[in-house]
């Protein structure tokens, strides 16, 4: 070992408390740096690892695609696989249908197709049936056995003729358990068979496909290239079917990444500061030993290199120590994160296996060498400053130097008397910059925890609830819009036959309990001057029913309309959120509708009245407003969509328990519940705020560090000014009270510019949170509890504090305090 | 008629163990009258310091008593012993040691400060005019000269009237011409608001500028 590693180890030894302070610092500043992206990547490839697991993984597939079509496909370079599927024949099943499907082996992989028992099938007549369909067709067979199957071939205009085939099971496919009800089944054949049933020039294929190199792409490049590539090859609109389950769950949030960038930017920052100080407050009461050093003839380089040294041991004891308590809290935060799994989401059995199974490797190698080479460079940010200062040092400067800080300052007004108040105040002032940026340093911590209690104080779960459920229940129709699969869930076409009509209000309306119903209707329009991608806007209008006229005059923003005024047909409200959507809108402007009233277009013109902020439960996230009477007048028809059910509060239970067996009868109705949703706001605010909770409490941790080492520095380095102080007549009460005068100067410093910046900063969050309906906040509350856990928080650490300081200092006695002046 | 001010009886101190034991006070018996100059000489490590700091009760024996004014003074609680300090006892270290936050006049005025008593502007006027640091008032001890600083914490152990002056080598750090003046004005000071000295010194000089010179040896009075 040389001498200046040797010296630098004896500094770590030497300066253990200061060392340890800077080392939990340290540690904590690598636990977070480390935890942070973890959790923040590792929730989002967990929840990608469960849809691929889940759903089947093709981006988008092409229907009606020529078997040559398919070929270039899948030759092109933006296609990373494309698998081919063709449904040659129809199994004619009793009460249901039956399809012969076949699927090459990128296709069946793609679509997670899986076998119960037994092998796909290969040649021939050979076929995979599920047992499903087996007992539908009354056979009993098992693999290996051969079945007569009928079936009717899909031909250009239809299905043909039917026909009878011998098949042989290879392979059991599992029967879904929805196909009892619904009387689908299929069965998988070979490529034989379509051949067999279908000439080359007629048949068409499916294509389903991934595109390449998606894992680095956003959803909408992704649904870019995969439409450029439909255009190109001629397959139509129409066509392309995006298999959005698939693709919303790997939705990909940019904002999310630069989320984890901006925390880990302050974690970073409050490691700096918080380490910077700690070595920095330590040079001034090295610097006699710097500078015999530098008399003995230590090179500035060489100093340096002491200092540097000492933080980098330091940091090799720290850092991996961080990293691993990084794992733990890591996996600790996975297990949270598990239990806050909605457990409605179909995901969550398969997030729980996939962790249990250790499929998905939360803890990756690079997290690792990326926690510790930020870290490390953090702690190289925070040692610059004090190398400079030591090297800086001159032997015959060091030699004098007697831990007073230099001041430029050369007068001081002062007071005629002095009192123990005034003279607290001059050591405060002796150095300003450097009293400043302790407050400030500690407030950084206090004005992000402000902020952050701000926004999740006002997520307030039953006031969110409340904004989207104005009853106790809401029942509304399930419709689906632009679902290729299934036009007939279309709401133009199922306002035909409403779900929501007077028989079933009679229903409704019989449960005791039931006081009242408030309907809204929904009408289907398109926007023709408006156009989403390639087509025009669709979009709905809401009809408010008269019993919310005067509730929704109120939520006017922007000019003026009446409830009456509107019922006259020729204008529309239209709220904020529209603006954000078609930025330049403005009272006074003629929006053109095409209203879809089953196959028939009718157009409309409204001039746009006004603009309003609604909630949701009168909306319904929609941007079009009309009363419900010009709804029905444009339609023709009762559009009812939502019913918001009011009822006794003592009777709730028995209403839902028996609303729900109402709707169990139509899939075609949802219900929903205001106590439903304030449980699923409480559980996300909850585990929102437990989250920041533990993030604030850890940087809290090293905000203590900063503190204790600005308190403890203070007094070290005026050990001998203190003792002089007793031996001119400072009693030991009026010491403590000076400490704790000074100490209650940070304290409130700190909690001024927390609570005044917190405050500030967290109401202009909660603005921008509100404008952007970010976690459902609706209006300001202020965030008292958490007020008063900081005030008390920083209250009893600097109690504590000063406690055990005095209790330290008092082991030194005042003559030897006094004689470090003789030494 | 000269009255019996201070005096020590039997007064131990020992710092270390076995082999290690240094006696730096060992069974020492002096007094001090009102009014006298005394300077305590002796070799390094002789036990001057340790005994001033006995007198001064800023240090506690291990045995025997300190009287000032007939009153034992380590029969008093710490807290007793701080109000008694400050105003009975007004002390000149060899450092200056003042507060350097703090600006001339504040430094002077300090002891009265933690006394919570008025200051007699006029006496520290008096004072400062009569120690020649009028025009430096304002400003801060790091501004000043090491004669300067020293005058300054002359002043200040004299401002509040005590009894006694305990000076520790008040001079060690300051060239030999600065060194007369401080310590005739020190001896001035004195005699004019009628206090009494007590000087350790290394120099002859000096020494002989007292009334009474006490040689300490081993932690012993070995003549007066």
């Amino acid at each position: 070992m040389n001498t200046i590693n040797r010296t630098a180890f004896s500094n770590l030894k030497l300066n253990k408390g200061r060392n340890i302070m800077a080392g939990i610092a340290i540690l904590l500043t690598t636990l977070l740096i480390f935890v942070i992206p973890a959790i923040g990547l590792g929730t989002v490839e967990i929840d990608m690892a469960a849809a691929n697991k889940v759903y089947p993984t093709f981006h988008v597939m092409y229907r009606n695609v020529k078997p040559d079509t398919a070929e270039a496909i899948s030759h092109r370079a933006e296609v990373e696989t494309a698998g081919l599927r063709q449904d040659p024949a129809m199994i004619p099943v009793p009460d249901g249908t039956g399809w012969m499907v076949y699927m090459d082996d990128t296709a069946r992989k793609l679509n997670k197709t899986k076998l119960e028992e037994g092998n796909f099938p290969k040649n021939g007549n050979e076929i995979a049936v599920s047992n499903g369909l087996l007992k539908a067709m009354g056979i009993t067979a098992g693999i290996g056995d051969t079945i007569e199957l009928p079936y009717q071939p899909v031909e250009a205009d239809g299905v043909g003729y039917e026909k009878k085939q011998e098949f042989v099971i290879t392979g059991l496919l599992p029967t879904q358990k929805d196909s009892d009800d619904s009387g689908i089944y299929s069965a998988m054949v070979t490529r034989d068979f379509v051949e067999q049933e279908q000439p080359a020039s007629v048949r068409r294929y499916r294509v389903m496909l991934r595109v390449a190199g998606a894992e680095s792409m956003t959803t909408d490049e992704i649904k870019d290239i995969y439409k450029q590539i439909a255009l190109e090859m001629g397959i139509s609109e129409a066509d392309i079917a995006d298999n959005s389950i698939y693709l919303s769950a790997n939705y990909r949030d940019p904002s999310l990444y630069a989320g984890i960038a901006g925390i880990m930017l302050i974690v970073i920052l409050a490691g700096i500061m918080t380490i910077y100080s700690l070595y920095y407050i330590t040079m001034i009461y090295k610097v006699q030993e710097f500078g015999k050093l530098k008399a003995l003839g230590a090179t500035k380089r060489q100093i340096r290199q002491i200092v540097f040294r000492e933080g980098m041991l330091t940091s090799c004891i720290a850092i991996p120590l961080g990293l691993i308590a990084g794992s733990i809290a890591a996996s600790i935060g996975y297990r949270f994160l598990l239990s806050a799994y909605g457990t409605e989401n179909p995901l969550r059995p398969v997030v729980i296996e996939l962790i249990e199974n250790h499929e998905v490797t939360l803890l990756k190698p690079w997290i690792y060498v990326m926690a510790a080479a930020v870290s490390l460079l953090t702690v190289v940010c925070a040692l610059i400053r004090p190398m400079q200062i030591a090297a800086r040092i001159s032997p015959v400067e060091a030699m004098r130097y007697d831990g007073s800080m230099k001041t430029k300052k050369k007068l001081r007004r002062g007071c005629p008397e002095m009192t123990l108040f005034r003279l607290t105040g001059a050591n405060l002032s002796r150095n300003k910059k450097r009293t400043v940026m302790t407050i400030v340093t500690l407030s950084l911590t206090g004005i992000l925890f402000m902020v952050i209690s701000t926004v999740l104080s006002c997520a307030d779960p039953e006031e969110i609830a409340r904004d989207s459920v104005f009853d106790e229940f809401q029942i509304s129709v399930n419709s689906r819009t632009g679902d290729k699969m299934h036009p007939e869930l279309e709401w133009s076409v199922l306002c035909k036959n409403n779900p929501l009509n007077r028989d079933f209000e009679k229903q409704v309306m019989n449960i005791p309990g039931v006081e009242k119903i408030t309907k809204a209707s929904l009408l289907q329009v398109e926007l023709p001057d408006l156009m989403d991608g390639d087509e025009t806007w669709k979009t709905g209008i809401i009809g408010i029913p008269e019993e919310y006229a005067d509730k929704m005059q109120q939520t006017v923003k922007e000019g003026s309309c009446t409830y009456e005024e509107l019922q006259q047909g020729d204008k529309i409200l239209i709220d904020e959120n529209m603006l954000s959507y078609i930025p330049g809108t403005k009272i006074g402007d003629t929006l053109r509708v095409v209203i879809r009233s089953g196959n028939n277009l009718i157009p409309k013109e409204f001039e746009i009245a006004a603009i309003a902020d609604m909630p949701y439960g009168m909306n319904h996230l929609s941007f079009l407003v009309l009363p419900n009477s010009v709804i029905h007048e444009l339609a023709g028809l009762e559009m009812d969509y939502y019913w918001s059910v009011a009822a006794d509060q003592k009777r709730l239970q028995s209403v839902e328990k028996e609303l729900k067996s109402l709707i169990k009868t139509n899939e075609l109705l949802e219900l929903k519940s205001y106590e439903d949703e304030v449980a699923y706001n409480e559980k996300n605010t909850s585990f929102l705020s437990q989250l920041c909770y533990v993030f604030m409490i850890v940087l809290g941790g090293v905000g203590i560090m900063n503190l204790i080492n600005t308190m403890v520095n203070s007094i070290y380095v005026r050990r001998r000014e203190l003792g002089i102080m007793q031996a001119i007549g400072l009693s030991e009460k009026q010491l403590v009270r000076m400490l704790q005068l000074e100490g209650i100067f940070y304290t409130a410093g700190t909690l001024l510019l927390s609570l005044g910046f917190g405050n500030l900063l967290g109401y202009l969050v909660f603005l921008y949170a509100k404008k952007n309906r970010m976690f459902g906040i609706l209006s300001y509350h202020y965030p008292a509890a958490q007020t008063v856990v900081l005030i008390i928080v920083i209250l009893t650490i600097q109690l504590l504090l000063t406690y055990l300081i005095m209790k330290n200092f008092r082991k030194q006695s005042m003559i030897e305090r006094i004689r470090l002046s003789e030494a | 008629m000269k009255t019996m001010l201070l005096e020590t009886e039997d007064l131990c101190k020992y710092y270390g163990s076995g082999e290690n034991l240094v006696k730096a006070i060992d069974h020492t018996t002096m007094d001090i009258q009102r009014g006298e100059f005394t300077a305590i000489v002796g070799r390094s490590g002789s036990g001057k310091s340790t005994l001033l700091h006995m007198l001064g009760a800023l240090d506690r024996p291990d045995s025997g008593k300190v009287r000032i004014e007939g009153k034992n003074v380590f029969e008093l609680k710490d807290e007793e012993l701080a109000v008694f300090r400050r105003r009975k006892i007004g002390f000149i270290f060899q450092n200056y040691n003042l507060i350097p936050s703090l600006n001339v006049w504040e430094n002077i005025v300090l002891p009265m400060g933690l006394d919570k008593k008025k200051v007699d502007q006029t006496f520290v006027r008096n004072l400062t005019e009569r120690i020649g640091i009028t025009d430096k008032l304002k400003s801060l001890p790091s501004t000043l000269s090491g004669g300067q600083q020293q005058r300054v914490a002359i002043a200040r152990a004299l401002a509040s009237k005590p009894a006694i002056i305990l000076a520790d080598e008040p001079t060690g750090n300051l060239d030999s011409r600065t060194e007369l003046e401080v310590i005739s004005l020190l001896k001035a000071c004195v005699n004019e608001y009628g206090q009494t000295l007590v000087m350790i010194t290394h120099d002859e000089t000096i020494a002989q500028m007292a009334d009474r010179i006490l040689v300490i040896e081993d932690g012993k009075v070995v003549s007066q």
